[in-house]
């Protein structure tokens, strides 16, 4: 276990090192801030008809920006980060130099994993601070559509976190995906095919077993007063499980 | 005093399908030695030295390494280095940040990795980008690589592929130097058989998965058929009187007769067989069969 340890925080600062220079951390602030700034446009555009009265518009901005995030930009961006990483070696043909080495491949999968979990958990402040910001800007140039409200910073971090938990059995699927293929086609075809079925599975009672579903589901739920304990558990429990039994199944693999 | 097996297999065996590709192989390199490791395409060499570092599992038989079995992968691997067919770089890091990658992983000094820039010659080019390089900076790049550690054994899977000449030398005197200033033991799989020559000290010798000679190359060239190469002035009645005294002559392309002839003596015998018989003798040389020659006598008897 010690051994793994030592490994497993060797492994995450190779990984580290390998990023640089790549787009996966400008990835993280550039997809939240995406959707921010749709969300900014629109409310811009149209805040007036937006904003029901009675309403709080910090909320109403803080909903649609998580909604568009958990439905359709988490699972896009989590494939692409975790192409991004995994290809670093498919392209390279790095694993047999890797897995040669004396260290455990678990660790070298777990960095892996924990570097894409790590992020995506970037992105969840940025995306906080973007709401927060394209909030204010909206109060500047556009007052009386209600964001003169006072700005409730804890309630919006506190969703973004539960998504961000809830994201972890996606996180967990498209890391296995695109370390156990090599084909950058193969995890891009697989997480844009999940997200078109979010979209529909949404409005379903199958919301609840679809993982790519999962973060919309408990986010709204919990925006509405009620927290779903048995999705959140499977976002995020799943989410480890699913990591390390897909750890288990890759570095058993023979490397041909 | 019987010397260390650095290498040891015994009935290393797999398949893929209905392919045998490696056949109840019993491997023996000894320690210090330069090891080449021959066969064509598709004898199971890569497949072998997979098994070697453990990036594949055999269907059957053991693998050995300083002694010890391989599942215990950690203390061994810690010695072993290795260069399997195409450098494992990321071409958008330095040079110095690719093996700082390697070295991280390891967890051996900062100043490895100046040695082993210092090694392969490439300090000067170790703050470019790895896709700036040449195909031999690359390839002296994955040998750094393989250096990093605290390296007793070195195994390379065709290290000079893509390389031009001057890199092929460059590879074999780093190979010489890494065995004689290092001590290293070097485990050379190549299919340039001229280039293996220069360095080995012992090969094996493997087709279509299966293990046909093993050992030291001089036992290899002493063995295996040598051949007398004579000129002669009537070659018709050289070859009837040859042929007459049971002499074996194969084809050769370069106008002299050649016949079967296993040493100098023998070499005389004919010489004298041939003058006595009223044939005029103006060239004679016991040929020394390169490497070349032996490999595909000894495949073609498969």
């Amino acid at each position: 276990m010690r051994r793994f340890i030592r490994d497993l925080t060797a492994a995450v600062r190779a990984e580290s090192l390998k990023t640089k220079r790549t787009l996966a951390l400008r990835l993280a602030f550039v997809a939240p801030l995406l959707i921010v700034f749709l969300q900014f446009v629109i409310l811009w555009h149209n805040g007036a008809k937006m904003i029901r009265p009675g309403r709080n518009a910090w909320m109403s901005l803080m909903q649609n920006s998580l909604l568009l995030w958990d439905l359709l930009m988490v699972p896009l961006f989590v494939t692409l980060q975790t192409a991004l990483l995994a290809g670093l070696e498919h392209s390279n043909q790095n694993w047999k130099h890797l897995f040669a080495l004396p260290v455990s491949r678990r660790a070298i999968y777990g960095a892996k994993q924990l570097v894409a979990l790590g992020l995506i958990g970037l992105s969840t402040p940025v995306l906080w601070a973007g709401v927060i910001a394209a909030g204010l800007l909206l109060r500047l140039l556009r007052p009386g559509i209600g964001f003169e409200a006072s700005i409730p910073p804890w309630r919006i971090l506190q969703f973004a976190l539960l998504s961000y938990v809830c994201s972890w059995l996606i996180i967990a699927i498209h890391t296995w995906i695109a370390m156990r293929w090599s084909s950058f086609v193969v995890a891009m075809g697989a997480g844009v095919a999940v997200t078109v079925a979010a979209v529909i599975v949404l409005q379903s009672e199958y919301n609840v077993y679809y993982p790519w579903t999962l973060p919309a589901v408990v986010t709204r739920a919990a925006i509405e007063g009620q927290l779903r304990y048995v999705a959140l558990a499977c976002g995020s429990v799943g989410g480890i499980v699913v990591a390390v039994l897909a750890g288990l199944e890759f570095t058993r693999r023979d490397v041909l | 005093m019987a010397q260390e097996n650095i290498i040891e297999t015994c009935g290393l065996t797999r398949r893929f399908g209905a392919l045998t590709a490696v056949s109840n192989l019993n491997l023996e390199v000894p320690a210090g030695s330069i090891y080449g490791f021959l066969g064509p395409n598709g004898a199971g060499k890569t497949t072998t030295i997979r098994m070697l570092l453990g990036l594949i599992r055999p269907d059957a038989g053991l693998v050995r390494l300083f002694g010890r079995p391989l599942a215990s992968r950690y203390p061994i691997l810690r010695r072993v280095g290795a260069f399997v067919e195409t450098p494992s770089i990321y071409p958008h890091l330095t040079g110095r940040e690719n093996l700082e990658i390697t070295r991280c992983l390891l967890r051996v000094p900062v100043g490895r990795l100046d040695q082993a820039l210092a090694i392969v010659g490439l300090e000067s080019a170790a703050d470019r980008r790895a896709r700036d390089y040449s195909q031999g900076m690359r390839q002296r790049l994955g040998l750094a690589l393989a250096l990093l550690g605290e390296v007793d054994l070195l195994i390379l899977d065709e290290p000079t592929n893509g390389l031009d000449p001057a890199g092929i030398r460059e590879t074999r005197d780093l190979v010489r130097r890494l065995a004689a200033e290092f001590g290293m033991t070097v485990f050379l799989s190549s299919h340039l058989l001229g280039e293996v020559e220069q360095v080995a000290t012992h090969v094996g010798i493997v087709h279509q998965g299966h293990m046909l000679f093993q050992g030291r190359l001089s036992d290899l060239k002493t063995r295996l058929h040598r051949h007398v190469h004579v000129g002669v002035d009537n070659r018709e009645r050289a070859e009837l009187v040859l042929g007459k005294a049971g002499w074996r002559l194969t084809p050769s392309d370069n106008g002299y007769l050649k016949v079967a002839a296993a040493s100098a003596a023998e070499a005389s015998r004919l010489n004298a067989e041939l003058t006595s018989s009223g044939v005029q003798v103006f060239h004679l040389a016991l040929e020394q069969p390169s490497l070349e020659d032996l490999f595909f006598q000894i495949t073609e008897g498969h």
